[in-house]
């Protein structure tokens, strides 16, 4: 499993397409919240779950995806995807 | 209460792919899809289904129901091509969305409450501009509808994201719901106070 910090720039490289607030882009810690600080459009946030899913080769179901509307959910998440495999 | 969305059409082929491998399985349950795989037009019942949704999704936020992203958790439905309902949870929204060869725009109401909804182009690129543009609209469109000072006016937007209007410091009693998608935007007030009163008057 990566660390935290590794994860979190390959998380920023997966929502970097879909920004489109760049202050909170720049900033971004475990505290962002993919809507309300990058304000990523709920269209675009399935776009970043399908990113998720390719990147690390998980299925995110439409339970875990239901939390993931901050870094530190999204983080949680996806490593216990990666344990499970 | 009420939601609304708008769905720049040129803005969301430039941005999203709707035929992405498993993006359909994401946001539509197996009834939508089955709307859609019959539709003349996939491109625009995805991004019709899907202002209902959003809209749908503003008013359940509205109500106090807590944030998720589940997007198959809230299930449309087609009354015609105009009017559909939506279920999130135990609630049943009723929508009304109009089609144009620019956008999609729908509204959400607990039972198909009267609302004004302004609908307007954006003329700058960049998101603050927009947003505060847009909500000088609001404010302006109100005031003079209401007879209001419009110095005094404000909108300020509640913990969960509500925008809420105030007139001199005080919280007016008027569901409000803003959107905005690449140029355009607009927002949808509730006419009455009350929708209970609404509710008693056969359509």
């Amino acid at each position: 499993m990566s660390d935290k910090k590794e994860m979190i720039s390959e998380l920023k490289s997966i929502v970097k397409p879909y920004i489109q607030d760049e202050e909170a882009f720049k900033n971004l810690d475990e505290d962002t919240d993919f809507i309300n600080d990058l304000k990523i459009n709920s269209a675009n946030l399935v776009d970043v779950i399908l990113d998720i899913e390719d990147k690390y080769d998980i299925e995110l179901d439409n339970e875990s995806m239901d939390k993931m509307l901050n870094v530190k959910i999204a983080l949680e998440v996806i490593n216990t995807k990666i344990s499970e495999k | 209460m009420v939601g609304n969305d708008i769905i720049d059409i040129n803005e969301t082929r430039r941005s999203s792919n709707w035929e992405r491998p498993r993006f359909m399985q994401k946001i539509f349950t197996k009834k939508e899809q089955s709307i859609i795989s019959v539709s003349n037009d996939p491109f625009t019942t995805v991004w019709h289904l899907w202002s209902m949704k959003e809209s749908a999704y503003k008013v359940f936020i509205q109500a106090g129901g807590n944030r998720f992203f589940n997007p198959t958790k809230i299930e449309c439905s087609l009354d015609s091509s105009k009017n559909g309902q939506v279920k999130i949870d135990t609630i049943t929204l009723r929508t009304n969305t109009s089609i144009n060869a620019n956008f999609i725009f729908s509204t959400a109401t607990i039972n198909n409450a009267a609302i004004d909804t302004c609908i307007f182009q954006l003329t700058e690129n960049n998101r603050k501009q927009q947003s505060n543009f847009i909500h000088q609209q609001v404010l302006n469109n109100f005031a003079k509808n209401n007879s209001l000072n419009c110095a005094e006016l404000l909108i300020q937007k509640t913990k969960t994201g509500v925008p809420t209007l105030h007139y001199k410091n005080k919280l007016l009693d008027k569901s409000i719901s803003i959107t905005h998608h690449g140029k355009y935007a607009a927002y949808s007030i509730l006419k009455f106070k009350n929708y209970w009163k609404q509710q008693n008057n056969p359509k």
